[in-house]
């Protein structure tokens, strides 16, 4: 699950920026901002689903 | 009193000889705290080692002291080989030193001053040569013991902080003689794995318990990691080789694993942040389109014909003032012409050639007479002369 947070993070970091280029037309802008809600939707799925994993790799060695 | 008596050097080179054939004290090492060094002119060096209790004089010669590096200064644990023998004229026994090293804490510390130069010098602490800590790293690898008290600070800080970010971690021997090895191994399998960052920590120890943090292959390690590396070794007063050359040094494990990760409250704070930003960004760029329409009203387009009518007039005005130009240039040029044809008229003007004596002579119906066949007897004719012209009567035609 958590593999896909920093991933879907960055890309809404990313349409957020990208709106803000004036030259991007009205069309593909609210297609950008449909995009970018959902984004935050789903991370903020994430931040309330997750749950640590922690391993320990190499225990048995010992 | 049937004692033998004896002289004050019989005693002392009795007692001196009992010292030298002491195969013990003939090659001892004598560890201490240096006191009342001083580095003779002559080369020699005196001083004295001392414990809590007592204290040896000592002395080494310059054909030893010679070859010491070390900057020796009162109050550096030091371990001094040499002999213990009787000085004859005061009747003191001292220790006559042959080699004398740094002990434990003061030799390391030396070591660590001397490497860390080494390293700084080759840029290993460089800030460009310093990796980018992830801001939300999916998986980190930490590389400290499975049994340490590290491992647990840094659990503890990932239960309370987040619930986003996964971890693996490699265990290793964080002292020792096998823990470099092991430290190095673990960088070089979290390099290969798909995590985002590492963690290297220990809990706090002496300066001989944290060495492997210093060891010059872990240093390599840490600086050929692609990842980046966050350092939490020891107390905050602890520094290793390790949190020099690492991207990130944080002063303890729970440390290292607070600035390695961002916590929940953070991340929910960063992502409305952005919801808000992208409703604003979006209001923003409604805002343009509407003002965009608004240029586009009925007034507008009036004003933007009536402009361009204004323009056309322009440019008819333009072309007029052309069209006028060229006009009283072509006139301009046709009077010249003309002036000129003018001239060369007046050059071939009848009216001149009177002037020579020659005269026309015209008929009553004001017709040039050029030939005897038009004139009969006693027709009045006019002869133009240049001055003046005379009337006459024909009395003779002849003709041929």
């Amino acid at each position: 699950m958590a593999e896909n947070f920093s991933e879907k993070m960055k890309k809404l970091e990313k349409i957020v920026k990208s709106l803000e280029d004036d030259s991007i037309d009205i069309d593909k802008s609210m297609k950008k901002f449909e995009k970018g809600i959902n984004l935050y939707n789903e991370l903020n799925d994430l931040l309330k689903k997750a749950e640590n994993k922690i391993e320990i790799l190499n225990k048995k060695e010992k | 009193m049937n004692l033998r008596k004896l002289t004050v050097s019989e005693i002392n080179e009795y007692v001196k000889k009992l010292l030298d054939y002491d195969p013990i004290l003939q090659n001892v090492i004598i560890k201490g705290e240096l006191s009342n060094f001083v580095a003779h002119s002559s080369g020699h060096a005196y001083f004295s080692l001392k414990d809590d209790s007592s204290k040896i004089n000592c002395i080494m010669f310059k054909r030893f002291f010679k070859h010491t590096k070390v900057d020796f200064k009162d109050g550096q644990l030091v371990n001094c080989k040499g002999k213990v023998s009787l000085f004859k004229r005061d009747g003191k026994f001292q220790l006559y030193v042959n080699e004398i090293e740094l002990s434990g804490k003061g030799k390391l510390y030396e070591k660590f001053k001397k490497m860390k130069k080494e390293y700084e010098k080759k840029g290993y602490f460089d800030k460009k040569n310093k990796k980018e800590i992830p801001k939300y790293p999916s998986k980190i690898g930490c590389i400290t013991s499975h049994q340490g008290a590290a491992l647990q600070d840094i659990k503890s800080v990932f239960n309370r902080r987040t619930t986003l970010v996964d971890m693996d971690v490699y265990s290793v021997n964080v002292q020792g003689e096998y823990s470099k090895k092991e430290i190095v191994k673990a960088i070089k399998y979290f390099n290969k794995s798909n995590v985002d960052l590492i963690i290297l920590s220990r809990g706090g120890g002496s300066i001989e318990e944290l060495w492997s943090f210093n060891e010059p292959e872990v240093v390599e390690a840490i600086f050929d990691s692609k990842l980046p590396v966050i350092s939490g070794v020891g107390h905050e007063s602890d520094f290793t080789l390790t949190d020099y050359v690492a991207d990130l040094r944080a002063p303890t494990p729970s440390s290292a694993a607070e600035v390695a990760i961002s916590s929940n409250v953070e991340v929910k704070l960063i992502l409305d942040k952005l919801k808000s930003k992208l409703n604003d960004n979006m209001k923003y760029k409604i805002n343009i389109i509407k003002e965009k329409l608004n240029n586009l009203s009925i007034d507008s387009l009036i004003l933007k014909k009536e402009n361009q009518i204004k323009q056309n007039f322009n440019k008819i005005d333009n072309l007029n003032l052309r069209l006028n130009q060229l006009m009283d240039k072509k006139i301009t040029k046709s009077n010249e012409k003309l002036k000129s044809l003018l001239l060369k008229l007046n050059h071939n003007n009848p009216i001149n050639i009177l002037d020579k004596g020659y005269s026309i002579t015209k008929n009553k119906n004001g017709e040039i007479i050029n030939s005897s066949k038009m004139v009969n007897n006693g027709d009045e004719v006019i002869t133009k002369l240049s001055k003046g012209s005379i009337i006459s009567k024909v009395s003779e035609v002849k003709n041929g």
